[in-house]
């Protein structure tokens, strides 16, 4: 079963080895062939470098020195992944410091939790505001608590502005 | 009149007669006390003391500044900051997880952030308990005024991660409706055995708005309970 279980780990990624010239690519210059390889990116249909083992997703192909590397970090990740509580949203929620989407910006993704801005320092910021893939609820108080914010909210709406009352006024957020 | 010397007044009031007597032995003494310069090995031995331990602990109290560590007291919600400064001209809020730097790499490196290299990053727990990656070293933390995160979840805030998953999935699932929404909420406090914790009804209901949702806030051992989206 541990042998069935190691050839399906296997089974989702490549392992050549493959001893080689250094092909080193700058982010600007990645390609379909690119794997990130511990510091920088490789072109794999160049030169793998020292790399002999590599994770294939379809977002992201991360290569390893060895094999045994490859497999304690896809066991370390596994793990991370058990722990991830609530989903996230695909495109974050984008609030604005500044009217018109200008000053420091901050973006939610966490789905179905309160968000309570303050724990980010954006308490009583809100200016403007660009909603992703969720739709979320605005409160004018921390704990979803106070007024709720009227304004459209629908997934991939934006406001360059507040409602009249609302400007530096949102407190906490709930992202469906 | 003859003026008297304040001493020969004071020995005169002397009830003790020997005390103004003087003996040969007396000036002995005198002279060797004189002679003999104080002495100060056992004052510098002190000082040594008290310099090596002032300076074991301003090194000490400099570590703990620059390297103090910290668990957050909301395990739910992590941030990733995109400069190593206060307030960050941008963050990105994302859910938590067991390893909250390879999260945030992960945004250095798909295009969220950048499309680059991530610099070095650290977990940081920031001024609102919750964790904060920022690009630097294992200093920058104390130079924004931060702790250093403690570096792993405690078996505690997994439970805590748990439990927030539970309480927001049983009232995604199924419209609970106002008056069924605290006895719901209690029934998963109940099975995680949360002592302490309190729930709050923030209401906002309406024909649009019928159904609960809730939230956990560890930080306040507190179970956010408000109207949500949509009809039953």
């Amino acid at each position: 079963m541990k042998r069935l279980l190691g050839g399906l780990i296997l089974a989702t990624s490549v392992i050549i080895a493959t001893p080689g010239a250094h092909a080193a690519r700058t982010s600007a210059e990645r390609t379909a062939g690119s794997a990130w390889f511990e510091d920088h990116w490789i072109d794999l249909t160049v030169s793998w470098e020292q790399a002999t083992a590599c994770d294939v997703q379809p977002d992201l192909t991360i290569c390893y020195r060895t094999e045994a590397t490859m497999i304690a970090e896809l066991a370390a990740a596994r793990t991370a992944t058990a722990f991830t509580t609530l989903a996230a949203c695909s495109t974050s929620l984008r609030l604005y410091d500044g009217t018109t989407y200008t000053g420091t910006v901050l973006n939610l993704s966490t789905r179905a939790t309160v968000l309570n801005l303050s724990v980010y320092g954006f308490d009583n910021l809100t200016s403007s505001y660009k909603v992703g893939g969720c739709d979320p609820d605005f409160y004018s108080s921390a704990n979803l608590g106070g007024s709720l914010y009227t304004g459209s909210t629908g997934a991939g709406s934006q406001a360059p502005s507040m409602l009249s009352g609302w400007n530096n006024v949102v407190s906490s957020v709930y992202i469906y | 009149m003859r003026v008297r010397d304040p001493f020969e007044i004071l020995a005169a009031l002397n009830p003790v007669p020997r005390l103004s007597e003087t003996s040969p032995q007396d000036d002995e003494l005198l002279a060797t006390i004189i002679a003999k310069a104080p002495s100060t090995t056992g004052k510098r031995r002190r000082h040594l003391w008290v310099a090596g331990g002032g300076a074991i602990a301003v090194v000490g109290l400099a570590a703990f500044a620059v390297f103090h560590q910290d668990s957050a007291s909301s395990p739910l919600q992590l941030t990733c900051y995109t400069a190593a400064q206060q307030p960050p001209p941008e963050q990105f809020g994302i859910p938590m997880e067991g390893d909250p730097v390879k999260a945030c790499k992960q945004l250095w490196r798909n295009g969220t952030i950048a499309d680059a290299e991530p610099p070095t990053l650290t977990a940081c727990v920031n001024d609102g308990g919750i964790v904060a990656v920022v690009p630097g070293d294992q200093k920058v933390c104390a130079r924004l005024g931060f702790a250093n995160w403690i570096g792993a979840l405690t078996d505690d805030e997994v439970q805590m991660m748990a439990f927030a998953d539970e309480l927001a999935a049983t009232f995604s699932e199924k419209c609970i409706i106002e008056p069924d929404a605290t006895a719901a909420a209690q029934a998963v406090i109940d099975k995680y055995q949360l002592a302490g914790w309190t729930i709050v009804q923030q209401g906002g209901y309406t024909p649009q708005r019928a159904c609960a949702l809730a939230g956990a806030v560890p930080e306040q051992q507190l179970v956010v309970i408000a109207s949500r989206r949509g009809a039953p």
